[in-house]
């Protein structure tokens, strides 16, 4: 990878990974088995550690751009 | 390298490829299909965006800002509200319409026959049919038992799981209390929708008869009474001893036929036939294909939306449809209030009270015992033809139209203005009952009837 990338990878895979939870809820959803009224807070979840894995890769990132 | 522009065009491929099959006559449920599996599409979108992030991660070039730009949750955003309406609206309507599911294209149909079911019941014993889906014919006889049969049909993928569906969904006899229980069971059966049964039911004559079900006509002959409660559902009665009782959220024809008793109706239908009722008979509801009423010894009552009529008989014949009104040889008080209905009556008797807002408006009474009429209209015209015999009092006003009197010299005409419109007064035969008319716009004529005989229609 490399270190001259003005967006960290986390952060550019952020929507696309909510976008497949959100898809995944909801057709848990349609198909029947868990009601989206109920499973939301998995996009909390997901959401709360991609922002988790940004922070620990993307400060080593940021640190190693601004040394 | 941008593959910014695949989600977009490859939707559009399959909506219209979906639509297209589907007007070339392959009955794919694309709604269905669409209602169900519309999640799919975020995740192969997610799916698209996150292949294009690593691959660009990988081969060594910039990362785009944001995985999902910011115009595409608005289009996310669209979509699940568009995918949510399209599933609720086909869950809707698959509970209240037929709908062509999944099954029908990919499934097979697998027929079975139900073995005949027996029971003694007595003469007059109460029956409760429950087939919630498929048809019904019951048939009275001299015998004091309920024989029952039927064939049950069902669309799965799997001959295994519908044997099992159809032992699961068996047509049996059951006895509570003193209630006998003819049902088919078929919400036993693993998936509903997709098992129909038509049952054929032999009663005792003294039976009364309630049904119940989703959908799935009813055809009932000879028994004592009949009481039906069903989604969606065609009947036809006939030679029933009692009275009749439908209550279908749906039905596209009704016909009865030699009822004894009263006739209730309560539905959204289309055609409604009926002849030879006994007593009483009451529609309820909305009606929009073409009823016939045909020698109905009973008050009369009908009542939608946009349309109220009564009579106090029907010895003739009433043909109702969407914008006409027709009819011979009927009993009044006749009382009507419509909307929107050309109304074309002959040869009654019994006063007449009417009020139509878009429609013209002609009787012919054709006796000379007149009874009291008031009718109004807003933009119809009136015409009215009185045996040259008939005594009454006429008041008939037109707030903007004219009046033409053909019948002649008791009656004064002021002459009309455009404005003032127009009045017609008089005594005809040295009096009788009064007669009232009245037209916003509509123009209104008073005739001496040429024939005495009756017109037919």
């Amino acid at each position: 990878m490399t270190t001259n990338n003005p967006t960290p990878l986390p952060q550019a895979i952020f929507g696309p990974i909510m976008l497949i939870t959100l898809g995944t809820l909801l057709a848990l959803d349609h198909a029947g088995l868990y009601g989206f009224s109920r499973t939301w807070p998995a996009l909390l979840i997901v959401g709360g550690i991609l922002k988790l894995f940004a922070r620990m890769i993307g400060g080593t990132f940021n640190e190693g751009g601004q040394s | 390298m941008r593959n910014r522009s695949l989600v977009g065009p490859m939707i559009l491929v399959l909506v219209g490829a979906a639509i297209l099959a589907n007007n070339l006559g392959y009955q794919i449920a694309i709604w269905r299909l669409l209602g169900d599996y519309w999640p799919f599409i975020l995740i192969a979108w997610g799916g698209l965006r996150l292949i294009e992030v690593l691959f660009l991660a990988m081969r060594g070039q910039p990362l785009p800002r944001a995985g999902v730009s910011g115009g595409e949750w608005v289009l996310i955003v669209f979509l699940c509200v568009f995918g949510s309406a399209v599933f609720h609206g086909t869950r809707w309507a698959a509970s209240s319409i037929p709908f062509r599911g999944f099954n029908d294209i990919l499934g097979q149909t697998y027929d079975y026959q139900s073995p005949e079911q027996k029971m003694a019941v007595g003469k007059t014993p109460r029956i409760i049919i429950e087939n919630l889906r498929g048809n019904t014919r019951i048939t009275g006889g001299d015998g004091e038992e309920i024989v029952a049969k039927g064939r049950t049909t069902i669309r799965g993928f799997q001959k295994d799981e519908a044997d099992r569906d159809n032992t699961n969904a068996k047509l049996e006899i059951v006895r509570q209390g003193d209630l006998f229980l003819v049902r088919t069971n078929q919400d036993r059966a693993s998936n509903v929708s997709q098992v129909t049964s038509d049952i054929e039911i032999t009663v005792p004559r003294g039976a009364t008869i309630e049904g119940r079900g989703r959908r799935g006509d009813f055809d009932i002959t000879q028994v004592t009474a009949v009481n039906i409660d069903s989604d969606n559902a065609g009947v036809r009665v006939n030679e029933i001893k009692g009275s009749v009782r439908l209550d279908l959220r749906r039905s596209d024809v009704i016909r009865a036929t030699a009822v004894t008793g009263s006739l209730d109706v309560n539905t959204n239908g289309g055609d409604v036939e009926l002849e030879g009722i006994g007593g009483s008979v009451t529609l309820l509801g909305g009606y929009n294909g073409e009823l016939h009423f045909r020698k109905i010894a009973g008050r009369f009552r009908y009542q939608s939306q946009t349309t109220e009529l009564t009579f106090a008989a029907i010895p003739g014949q009433v043909h109702m449809s969407r914008g006409n009104l027709n009819g011979d040889n009927f009993t009044g008080p006749l009382v009507l209030r419509t909307a929107s209905k050309d109304v074309d009556l002959s040869d009654f008797t019994g006063s007449v009270q009417m009020s139509v807002e878009r429609g013209n408006v002609e009787l012919r009474p054709n006796t000379a015992q007149v009874s009291p009429m008031d009718i109004k209209t807003t933009s119809g015209d009136i015409k009215l033809s009185f045996a040259p015999t008939a005594k009454f009092n006429l008041e008939a006003t037109s707030d903007r139209g004219a009046v033409e009197n053909d019948y002649g010299s008791p009656i004064d005409t002021s002459s009309w203005d455009r404005k003032k419109g127009g009045t017609m007064k008089g005594t005809v035969g040295g009096g009788g009952p009064i007669v009232m008319l009245n037209s916003e716009r509509g123009t209104i004529t008073i005739r001496k009837a040429v024939e005495v005989t009756p017109t037919k229609l």
